[in-house]
Parts: C-alpha cells; structure tokens; sequence
C-alpha cells in the first residue's frame, strides 16, 4: 500500500504548484530517490506544470493537469499530461545561455532546466493529450 | 499554496549615513522566505517595482530564508536587472541556500549577477564599480 495516491489531478492554477511539489516528494521518497535526484524531480515537475498551465492552457484555469507517477525497479517516472495547446518537442534547440542571458530573455528558462534535471524527457500526444514524461533514476545524474 | 513573502529594508549600513554603503550611496535589501514559483513570482516582481519607484537602485536580494525557486523566480531577476543598471544600480544576490543557488548555476546565472555569500559581501560589491558579472 503506497502512502501517496499515484496520481494527482489540479486544475489549471499555478496556486497549485505547491500541491504538486509535495507529492512528488513523497514520490520520492517512496522510490528511495537521494535528496538531491528528488529535489531535481520535483523542481522539473514543477517546470512541466507551469508550462502546462500558462501555455498549454494560456492561463485560463479551468483546465485540469494530470500528474501520475509510475515506480520502476531503479527509476521514478512522473508523466504531466494536459489537454491544452499542446507542446511542439521539435522546437526544442538547447540553448545558448550566455546569449539568453546578455539578451536579458525572462522566459525560456524552464524548460531548459527540466532537460538538466533529469535522466530522461520525453515528449507525446496521446489521445489527444500533451505528455511530458520526467525519469529520475537513484543512480542518475544529481544537478539540482 | 506556495507559501513566499518579500520584504524591504534599507541596509544597516557600514557607510557615512544609515542604510549607506561605504561609499556613502544608499542600499535596499529585499529578504525573500519561502517558495519563489510561478505563482509567487508576481509578488517580487511588484516588491522590486515598488523598490524602483521609490528611487533604489542598489539593490541587494537576500536569499538566507528562501527555500525553492523555479524558473518563473529567475525570470523575474532577469526582467528587472537591466532597467536597475541602466538607472546606475545593480542587484546583487546575497546568503542563498545550496539548492537554491544550484538552479542559479545550473542556468549560468553567475555570469551574469555577482552572487556572493553575505548581504556585507554584497553591500561592498557596490563600492567596487559597475558588476563584473555582467
């Protein structure tokens, strides 16, 4: 018996970050992550989220983010799944921070973040939803 | 909810006047506690915007009691950095936690800010001329 239900559901609010942190917390907690592969994973949760509900769903919060966990034999992997704009991942392009950052860009930064943070990102539509699937493994990369 | 507050303050001052910097020039430190999110992000965005309209430009952001930060807190310290230096100021970054500093340099932030160890640490950059970080 899990402490933590496997999936949460928010609606489309970013006063629900919060909610979505503590859980994956106790994610990881339960999948034995190190503190800093769990700090990783819940700051790339939270990235994933706020592009969920600010461009996915352009901020209107009536929209609902679905975030699921599934516990492997040595990985954590949370999927953030939403029903708004979806996210083109071909548009992806590492980028050249220093530029970014002498351009003074104020956006741009999160997504960045959540391919540093974690083991593996992938990206799909399914049925008709935008997924963003976020792997910590316990012996993984450790950035944040 | 996220649960953040910001909170302004000149500084204590090891300068001629109250609140100064050696050099005599006046310093706000704006204490950040808590959670800097998405959510929280508009409220530094208006203690910043509140910083400028009352004339501060030498800025200082302590980060001693601030717990997490996400993307929309960074970009908050990249929207204001430019107007704050072309009014002659800076904000330094001062006392951050590990974690906290760890999503500074994983985006690169130190080249671009002086992020220094203690508010005193950040108080004296400004006798020293303009950022070498930027």
């Amino acid at each position: 018996m899990r402490r933590c239900a496997p999936r949460l559901t928010i609606p489309s609010r970013t006063s629900q970050l919060a909610r979505v942190r503590a859980r994956v917390a106790c994610w990881a907690e339960e999948a034995g992550l190190a503190e800093k592969a769990a700090q990783a994973l819940q700051l790339a949760v939270d990235e994933a989220c706020a592009n969920a509900i600010e461009h996915g769903y352009g901020g209107r919060p009536d929209g609902r983010v679905e975030v699921e966990a599934a516990f492997g034999k040595d990985a954590l992997t949370v999927t953030v799944r939403h029903r708004g704009d979806p996210y083109d991942p071909e548009r992806y392009r590492p980028p050249e921070l220093r530029r970014m950052l002498e351009g003074h860009r104020v956006h741009g930064y999160g997504l960045h973040l959540m391919h540093r943070l974690v083991d593996e990102i992938a990206f799909r539509l399914r049925d008709g939803a935008s997924e963003v699937c976020l792997t910590k493994r316990r012996n993984g990369r450790h950035e944040a | 909810m996220s649960s953040f507050s910001v909170s302004f303050r000149p500084h204590a001052g090891t300068g001629p006047d109250p609140g100064s910097a050696p050099d005599g020039a006046r310093v706000c430190v704006l204490d950040l506690a808590g959670e800097l999110d998405a959510h929280t992000a508009t409220e530094f965005e208006a203690a910043l915007q509140k910083c400028l309209d009352e004339g501060h430009t030498r800025l200082v952001v302590s980060g001693r009691d601030l717990q997490y930060i996400s993307s929309a807190g960074l970009g908050v310290f990249m929207a204001f950095v430019e107007p704050v230096r072309e009014a002659g100021g800076d904000i330094k970054i001062a006392a951050l936690q590990p974690r906290v500093f760890n999503v500074f340099d994983l985006l690169g932030f130190p080249l671009l800010f002086d992020i220094v160890d203690t508010e005193e640490a950040a108080v004296e950059r400004f006798t020293q001329g303009p950022s070498t970080a930027a």
